[in-house]
């Protein structure tokens, strides 16, 4: 059955960042000591839990809507169970459940660490930036447990599914008071979130307005990818905060990211830098965002978007055409 | 709703922070700013204290130069400045700074609102507050852009998320509800405000008028330790300067 001391990764059901956390924890675990998934939404899928290596799925089930009594049990869970180390993502759920959780457990909590590793003495080891991610900290938690840690999205790689893994699937009922109940929802966007996209074309401060934007929409179409922003753009009213990447923002993880008329300060970078290929455009040869592109366009964004765009559209109508007489 | 506790933290203005060529970190003097988050809970408190005429009562925990941040906040429209100061405090994570407000919050008498800021623009962990919440085991909402106060209706927040906006109704009251930097501007001091701060004082509570011990707070009281802090070095790439022509020579735009 549930041993103590094994590592938990706390499954919410935002996303699918628990998955992630759940290969690191295999990771991380020492022989013998079991991974366990801990289910507190019905948007996380067990079967998936296991095929990325926990040894346990346990579901929670009877819980409230809200994040306080949602908190409360897994609180009242890992008081029972004495992990080691639990997991969480740092999902907007899972940032308010870690935190809430930490408190009612009154042990250590690390947010939005960039990497997790054991030191010499086989303690969690937990790094995150610190000072507007200028500096990177590593963080004990020497005595307290367990030692919580909470991760963003797409900061681990995600797991090769084993299809054909065991493992063990248990229920157990919490029952508490709800604290908020939810009267409203109203989804924004109907396109899936700006954090899973593929590609990206993002603009900064030097978009210059909406219109501006709209041109980098248009890109974007064209290469069937998203919008992001600076934080500078989105404060100047240029795109709202949806599109928001870097540290008050979304972290991204895709395959091309395209930086357009931004400048690169290190809280943007910080949100995109994980992307497989960067390209640059931007008018300032010494714009620092150039030192975090694998290719870099030195020329006013209008210009080159336009050329690119153009080209696009081109190959796009070739294609329809030869489509068309195939 | 009679009264409402605003927590604010003064942070350095890490918005001016530069790397220069050697990707080190340029330090500047570096001003102190009210967080950005902070500023949005106060403005809320300010609009519901216009609207229902409940008092202000703003704590900080910082040195003792955050006072004067605090005087300045009178201005604004706060009736009640504590500032929690002490040398045992120094060096506390997120939970001891949440053991710490809490015992100040316990020993303010009644409350009915709680705001604060959901990050700092420093720790940026945005976990005291969820774990403040979980001390005094109250409702609490995170990511808030809004909140809705009506004496029939009750409260009514409105959450961020990633997929769009969620509106809450607590169960119970007080409740804290922690605000998105940019969400509410905060008003400029009125002259009436400015004359009228200057009869206001900043009270100033310590370990021994919280009744902590030393074990519960600052460095001491912290489970989690720094143990190594080091300059970004990694995420610097080779880049290639080239044209658009070669951008599609290589195939990276497809």
């Amino acid at each position: 059955m549930i041993g103590t001391f094994g590592i938990w990764v706390i499954c919410e059901g935002s996303d699918q960042t628990h998955l992630e956390l759940i290969a690191k924890a295999c990771e991380l675990s020492s022989a013998g000591q079991q991974v366990v998934a801990l289910q507190v939404s019905d948007l996380v899928e067990p079967s998936l839990c296991i095929q990325s290596g926990a040894d346990i799925v346990l579901s929670l089930e009877s819980l409230a809507q809200d994040a306080c009594s949602i908190g409360n049990a897994i609180a009242c869970t890992l008081a029972k169970y004495e992990p080691e180390i639990a997991l969480f993502p740092a999902t907007v759920q899972g940032r308010m459940l870690s935190a809430w959780v930490a408190g009612k457990l009154e042990t250590g909590l690390t947010a939005d660490c960039t990497d997790l590793k054991r030191n010499l003495d086989g303690l969690l080891l937990q790094t995150r930036p610190a000072f507007g991610g200028n500096l990177i900290a590593d963080i004990l938690c020497k005595v307290h447990r367990p030692q919580m840690a909470s991760v963003r999205p797409k900061v681990f790689a995600k797991p090769e599914l084993d299809k054909k893994r065991k493992g063990m699937m248990l229920t157990e009922e919490y029952h508490g008071k709800p604290y908020v109940m939810l009267c409203n929802a109203i989804d924004i966007t109907e396109q899936s979130p700006l954090s899973e996209a593929e590609i990206i074309v993002a603009g900064g401060k030097g978009i210059g307005s909406k219109a501006g934007f709209a041109r980098i929409a248009r890109l974007a179409q064209l290469l069937g990818g998203a919008v992001g922003a600076t934080r500078s753009a989105v404060d100047a009213g240029y795109i709202d905060y949806a599109h928001q990447i870097g540290q008050t923002g979304v972290t991204v993880r895709p395959k091309l990211y395209i930086a357009v008329g931004i400048s690169g300060v290190v809280q943007h970078i910080v949100g995109m830098n994980n992307a497989d290929i960067v390209i640059a455009i931007n008018s300032d040869p010494r714009a620092t965002i150039f030192s975090y592109a694998d290719y870099g366009v030195v020329a006013d964004w209008n210009v080159t978007i336009d050329d690119i765009m153009t080209r696009l559209e081109r190959k796009r109508a070739n294609e329809l055409q030869e489509n068309i007489h195939a | 709703m009679q009264r409402i506790l605003v927590c604010v933290k003064q942070v350095p203005d890490t918005t001016e922070v530069k790397l220069d060529e050697n990707h080190s970190l340029v330090r500047d003097f570096v001003a102190q700013v009210i967080n950005p988050a902070d500023q949005s809970a106060l403005e809320c408190a300010l609009a519901l204290k216009e609207q229902t005429g409940a008092s202000i009562t703003v704590m900080s925990m910082g040195k003792p130069s955050a006072a004067g941040m605090l005087q300045e906040l009178a201005g604004r429209g706060a009736d009640e400045l504590l500032l929690l100061t002490d040398s045992a405090f120094a060096g506390a994570d997120t939970l001891a700074t949440a053991r710490t407000l809490c015992a100040a919050i316990e020993a303010t008498g009644p409350y009915d609102l709680l705001l604060l800021g959901r990050r700092a623009i420093d720790g940026e962990t945005g976990q005291v507050g969820p774990a403040l919440a979980a001390l005094l085991d109250i409702p609490m909402i995170t990511n808030a852009i809004d909140f809705e106060w009506d004496a029939e209706q009750g409260a009514l927040c409105t959450q961020l998320t990633e997929r769009g906006h969620r509106q809450w109704k607590p169960t119970s009251m007080p409740m804290l509800v922690a605000f998105c930097e940019w969400s509410k501007p905060l008003r400029l001091p009125s002259l009436l405000g400015i004359r009228r701060a200057k009869d206001k004082t900043v009270q100033t509570l310590g370990l021994v008028e919280l009744g902590l011990s030393k074990e519960e707070c600052g460095l001491r009281g912290s489970p989690t330790r720094v143990t190594h802090v080091h300059k970004r070095a990694s995420g610097i790439r080779q880049c290639d300067r080239i044209s658009v022509d070669a951008l599609f020579e290589k195939g990276v735009l497809g």
